[in-house]
């Protein structure tokens, strides 16, 4: 080997390590930005966290699995239907959420709004389904029997709870997580929401997550 | 003197003519009543509004009554912790000259069991019980959010 290969190789691998450092800062910078950069969401997907396996049964009785959810965004919302007040506000929230992303921001992607029912005991498909498609096309309502929902809940880091009523009207209600889940198109949990939400910070948010995932 | 006289003739004139077109102030008052619309077969509603108590007294909402539902509750919604929870309350107190908002999110009706499907543009009767025996009656109409 002579002596101008031999530069040339010294050459090629002083710019590959300058390349790569660039590249490593560029995206440790990206990360840091990302956080930053987020109005309401707490950003997972850097811990590399796919969602855990489940099955679930959806509004037509089709079974859904994270294989039903692949090439899709999807929002992750928990409640029941017998929920007057905070569920069709949140579910509205979302709603209007992929309204936005659709109409005002022209994202074609698939974007999906899955309304988990913690209450299979009362939510029966028939009435999930008109439940969730008051809200929106893009929603979907599943729920599963209580010994295959609570391993997945527990996965998700879901709370529950059941509370009898304490007047005579009879009907229960069920205490529930708040967050929104956003799970990206390879199944990986992209961000949480937390409570208080609002549509506009989470278009925000989603655009965000969307153009640093791509 | 007598154009002072005069003066305050007018002043005491005009006085008493803004007294007269002053509206008598209800000492309880309603506003801003709505239900909030929900999906077919729902076997529960939310409805909301702003209830002023104009009196010197504290005054009680004890409970509420309507044809259109089978119950209603007096329920406040919470979030604790990254919980929601429905917080049931048996009245509601309505301080002198405040005002008590039921607003999504918060206190609301929690309206059982529609004996009809409720939709936008319908209306409910619900009657308000309050202390010191005080009913009042109010047409609630059914509003998409």
């Amino acid at each position: 080997m002579n002596a101008i290969n031999k530069a040339i190789l010294v050459i090629l691998a002083i710019a590959v390590s300058i390349g790569l450092g660039i590249y490593a800062s560029g995206k440790q910078f990206a990360l840091g930005d990302i956080h930053q950069q987020l109005k309401q969401a707490t950003y997972l997907y850097d811990q590399q966290k796919s969602i855990a396996n489940f099955t679930l049964i959806d509004y037509d009785n089709n079974i859904l699995t994270p294989d039903s959810i692949k090439g899709a965004w999807t929002f992750w919302f928990f409640g029941f239907t017998h929920c007057p007040d905070i569920c069709p506000i949140t579910l509205g929230i979302l709603s209007a959420t992929v309204n936005k992303l659709k109409s005002k921001h022209n994202i074609e992607d698939d974007i999906k709004i899955i309304f988990v029912s913690v209450d299979p005991e009362r939510d029966q498909p028939a009435k999930l389904k008109s439940y969730t498609n008051a809200f929106s096309a893009h929603a979907l309502g599943v729920t599963a029997p209580s010994k295959q929902l609570a391993p997945f809940l527990k996965n998700m880091g879901i709370i529950a709870i059941k509370q009898l009523p304490k007047q005579e009207s009879s009907d229960y209600s069920v205490d529930h997580s708040s967050s929104i889940f956003l799970i990206a198109p390879d199944t990986g949990i992209s961000a949480v929401f937390g409570a208080p939400h609002n549509a506009e910070d989470i278009v925000q948010d989603f655009l965000t997550i969307r153009k640093f995932y791509q | 003197m007598r154009i002072f006289n005069l003066f305050s003739l007018c002043i005491v004139f005009a006085l008493s003519l803004s007294a007269c077109r002053q509206q008598p102030v209800e000492p309880l008052q309603i506003n801003d009543a709505w239900i909030r619309e929900a999906p077919p077969g729902a076997s529960a509603m939310a409805g909301y509004m702003r209830i002023t108590n104009n009196a010197e007294n504290n005054i009680i909402l004890h409970s509420a009554s309507s044809p259109a539902f089978k119950a209603i509750e007096f329920h406040r919604s919470i979030e604790k912790d990254g919980v929601y929870k429905m917080e049931p309350h048996l009245h509601l107190h309505i301080a002198s000259n405040t005002t008590i908002e039921l607003k999504p999110g918060d206190y609301h009706l929690m309206m059982f069991n529609p004996t009809n499907t409720l939709k936008e543009g319908d209306t409910a009767v619900v009657k308000l019980f309050f202390s010191d025996k005080q009913v009042v009656s109010t047409t609630i109409p059914v509003k998409k959010a």
